[in-house]
């Protein structure tokens, strides 16, 4: 892996060649808003800082990174929880937001192609007149990138049954970390199917290590032609999980549910004043969607088995208004935390959707052991938690048994046969976990594919895997063809 | 380097991994192995809809465990009491279903693969969502067995529809495929399954249609589908009429976009042929013009080479 070298003037003045002065940020004011992305533990200042404005200004940005062996760090919004953006060593950060178009749009054949920069919502927003959406929808979908979206394989309340970014993305285009340009999977004006090694679903959720996507052609669903939105209130959180499996074993697949638990419903109230009852264990939000004349009996169905767990009440959604204020509530639970703690560490944990109520019990006992508040919201329907562990970084033993609280959390969803993340991805925050979820063989192969895209491993370099010592090389005396 | 005589069949995984760091070490021709000794169902957990199987065995074998349990993997290519859920992967198999429920690709969740010096690794995992780490067992789906051996494959599942009902409509040409083709797709019909079928010498195409779902769903399309010009489908199993004809290997197969279905097959209309007009996918045994659909060949050169350096297996695909 290559440090970062010193950045001449000589460089700046070539890049601002290529994408224009004003789209060169240097002074340290100025890089200070690229310090960091969501995860706020750690922060470190890039040197320097490119907004490109087209797929040509992104290649000739890295062919010059190349040529002077510099880490390169692809940025969209910024909004990452797990520090994928944040400059380890400095370097040139790369940033797509200029980038953000809707290039085009063909209903017939349900794909858009758009600009890496293109925020999440906007592709909704631009479908929507065709009666079609973009299915992938992470909470914070109103500021995050479709590239963004890429190189973490983002997913959202509605995974369960609509699956992720890779289950909705045909193809794109990415600069490698040498400049090539290349295009991966399904072209905007061919077929679905391609043959060939399928490079574009290997490298989706690579975390920005393998070049820099540029345009995205994405997949366009119909719009369901209606929706069932559903508020079950709970006095536990384990009557609300056995409702979900019970719903699972009905062979019912809801749009998405969502669960929320006492403290974070508390928040959420005080927040944005739903009308969520502030005494109730659980409140699990269940949506339907398909065609209207089957939603009525599911409806129906899904109620009686929210009863029969014990429900104090079931409310459905009586118009599209009341349905987005409960969406808006779940989706910025998270900006309600504020309230209750000035600061938190979001976890990403998954678990089989059967080791829910388990996994709960572990949390509870966690929150006991550490004397911490851990509220819980999280994607009921695939087992993704979100336990926001609550701390003040002015009390140094906090801090330390959040992230021991954190770490503890972590390990027991690996031990439970899940998943260190669902949605966040690794980034740096969650390194040193993938030789717990992994073997030195499965991270080999990993690396393995990595450096057919970077040998020189400058793009967005010390993410993801612990320390490179660890990880032997397949064949390391074979050279590499030009 | 030296060509196996005899298709390796090993006993277990173990066995598989040791045969292939023995060829690694001699450079010897492995080809693609025999897994029908690897053919056990792993894990099945009903409440979690996932089921892991070894790569040998059927995927009507599979469907059949999961079927007492209202359950499936929503895939539905020819032959399924033939073909393994390797196969199935490394050739990325599908059948008409794959317009309401997707490829393979969308189904699978975790995968333990045998690579090349024998390494067994691990990719994705038993839960539905999950993004440590690479999702590498991208990679081994469609790759014709080139870049390593699946042994071990986790799927998701989904239920079996309550409610399945299938209509046909007969077409005299290509203009009336088309303008049925546009009908279906601008109303409120969900069809999992929209299909072309053509058998030469006759000149009638026949469009089939499946739609599934709650009872109610199918119910109210089954109303609005015969106002369309669409009958209840008589009890031929055209799929099975199709590929009877033809094996998997003489067939070519032509991807466009759906809006230039018909005029794509405009030059078929002598030969037998199967669409699947919801993805424009067309299948045929008659030679089509080559279309090149290979992504990014240099760098797909490069990953063979770095997981098969020695090209113990088949060549890349396409």
């Amino acid at each position: 892996m290559t440090e970062s070298h010193a950045i001449s003037p000589t460089l700046v003045a070539e890049l601002r060649r290529i994408v224009g002065t004003e789209h060169v940020i240097t002074s340290d004011a100025e890089l200070l808003v690229y310090e960091c992305d969501a995860y706020t533990l750690e922060k470190q200042l890039p040197q320097i800082v490119v907004l490109p404005g087209s797929p040509e200004e992104v290649a000739a940005v890295v062919q010059v990174c190349a040529r002077e062996r510099l880490p390169i760090v692809p940025r969209g919004a910024g909004t990452s929880l797990s520090g994928t953006v944040l400059a380890v060593t400095g370097g040139v950060m790369i940033s797509l937001t200029r980038m953000n178009r809707v290039l085009s749009l063909d209903p017939r054949n349900r794909r858009a192609l758009v600009e890496a920069g293109c925020v999440n919502a906007w592709v909704t927003q631009a479908a929507k007149p065709h009666g079609l959406l973009y299915a992938p929808d992470p909470s914070s979908q109103t500021a995050c990138t479709i590239g963004g979206n890429v190189g973490t394989n983002s997913g959202g309340p509605h995974t369960l049954k609509y699956g992720v970014t890779t289950n909705h993305v045909l193809g794109y285009e990415l600069v490698l970390p040498s400049g090539e340009v290349v295009w991966l999977g399904t072209t905007p004006e061919g077929g679905e199917q391609i043959d060939g090694l399928d490079l574009r679903g290997a490298a989706i959720g690579t975390e920005g290590m393998f070049g820099i996507v540029t345009r995205v052609l994405v997949r366009l669903i119909r719009a369901p032609q209606a929706f069932k939105t559903m508020l079950g209130i709970f006095e536990t959180v384990e009557q609300a999980s056995q409702t979900v499996s019970d719903i699972i074993k009905a062979g019912i697949v809801p749009g998405a549910m969502e669960m929320m638990d006492q403290l974070i419903t508390q928040a959420v109230e005080a927040a944005y004043h739903f009308g969520f009852p502030l005494d109730a264990g659980a409140v699990l939000i269940i949506e339907l969607d398909g065609l209207a004349a089957g939603l009525e009996s599911q409806a129906r169905e899904v109620e009686s088995l929210c009863h029969r767990n014990g429900a104090r009440q079931v409310r459905i959604a009586q118009s599209e208004q009341e349905r987005a204020e409960l969406w808006k509530c779940r989706k910025r639970a998270f900006g309600a935390i504020g309230r209750l703690s000035p600061n938190f560490i979001t976890q990403d944990g998954v678990v089989p959707r059967s080791k829910l109520p388990e996994m709960m019990a572990f949390i509870q006992d966690c929150s006991r052991r550490h004397q911490l508040r851990i509220p819980n919201v999280f994607h009921a329907g695939d087992g993704n938690l979100h336990p926001l562990i609550l701390y003040d970084e002015r009390d140094a033993d906090q801090v330390k048994r959040a992230l021991q609280a954190s770490d503890d959390i972590l390990t027991q969803c690996v031990e439970l046969g899940g998943s260190v993340t669902g949605e966040h991805g690794i980034g740096v925050e969650k390194m040193d976990f993938m030789a717990k979820q992994f073997s030195p063989d499965d991270l080999a192969a990993m690396q393995q594919l990595r450096r057919v895209f970077d040998p020189d491993l400058r793009s967005n370099p010390h993410k993801m895997f612990p320390s490179s010592k660890k990880c032997g090389d397949f064949s390391p005396k074979r050279q590499a063809s030009a | 380097m030296s060509r196996r005589q005899q298709t390796l069949i090993p006993a277990d995984v173990a066995e598989l991994a040791s045969s292939l760091a023995q060829a690694h070490q001699d450079q010897s021709w492995v080809g693609i192995p025999n897994l029908k000794h690897l053919n056990r169902l792993l894990a099945h957990v009903p409440e979690d809809m996932t089921v892991t199987a070894e790569a040998g065995m059927t995927l009507a074998d599979l469907q059949a465990h999961l079927a007492p349990h209202g359950q499936w993997v929503p895939i539905d290519p020819p032959r399924p009491e033939s073909l393994t859920i390797g196969e199935l992967l490394a050739f990325d198999r599908s059948g008409p279903r794959r317009l309401g429920y997707g490829g393979i690709r969308d189904h699978v969740i975790g995968m333990r693969v045998a690579l090349a010096d024998g390494r067994v690794v691990k990719s994705g995992g038993q839960v539905v969502k999950n993004v440590a780490g690479f999702d590498l067992l991208k990679l081994f789906i469609g790759d014709h067995g080139s870049l390593g051996v699946i042994v071990e494959v986790t799927f998701k599942l989904l239920p079996r529809p309550r409610a399945s009902a299938t209509f046909d409509r007969a077409c005299s040409n290509l203009e009336t495929v088309n303008a049925a083709l546009e009908a279906l797709w601008h109303s409120p019909l969900t069809p999992v399954a929209t299909d072309l079928y053509h058998f030469r010498p006759d000149p009638l195409l026949t469009l089939r249609v499946v739609l599934e779902g709650m009872p109610e769903d199918v119910a109210w399309q089954d109303a609005m589908i015969r106002d369309l010009g669409f009958q209840p489908a008589g009890a031929e199993d055209l799929e099975n009429r199709f590929w009877q004809r033809f094996s998997s290997s003489v067939v070519h197969s032509r991807s466009v976009l759906p809006s230039r279905l018909t005029e794509s097959l405009a030059d078929l209309m002598s030969d037998d042929f199967l669409a699947r007009a919801g993805n424009g996918l067309i299948l045929t045994p008659a030679a089509l013009p080559l279309i090149s659909r290979g992504s990014a060949p240099e760098l797909s050169r490069r990953v063979k080479e770095a997981f098969d350096p020695h090209h113990l297996f088949p060549e890349l695909p396409a």
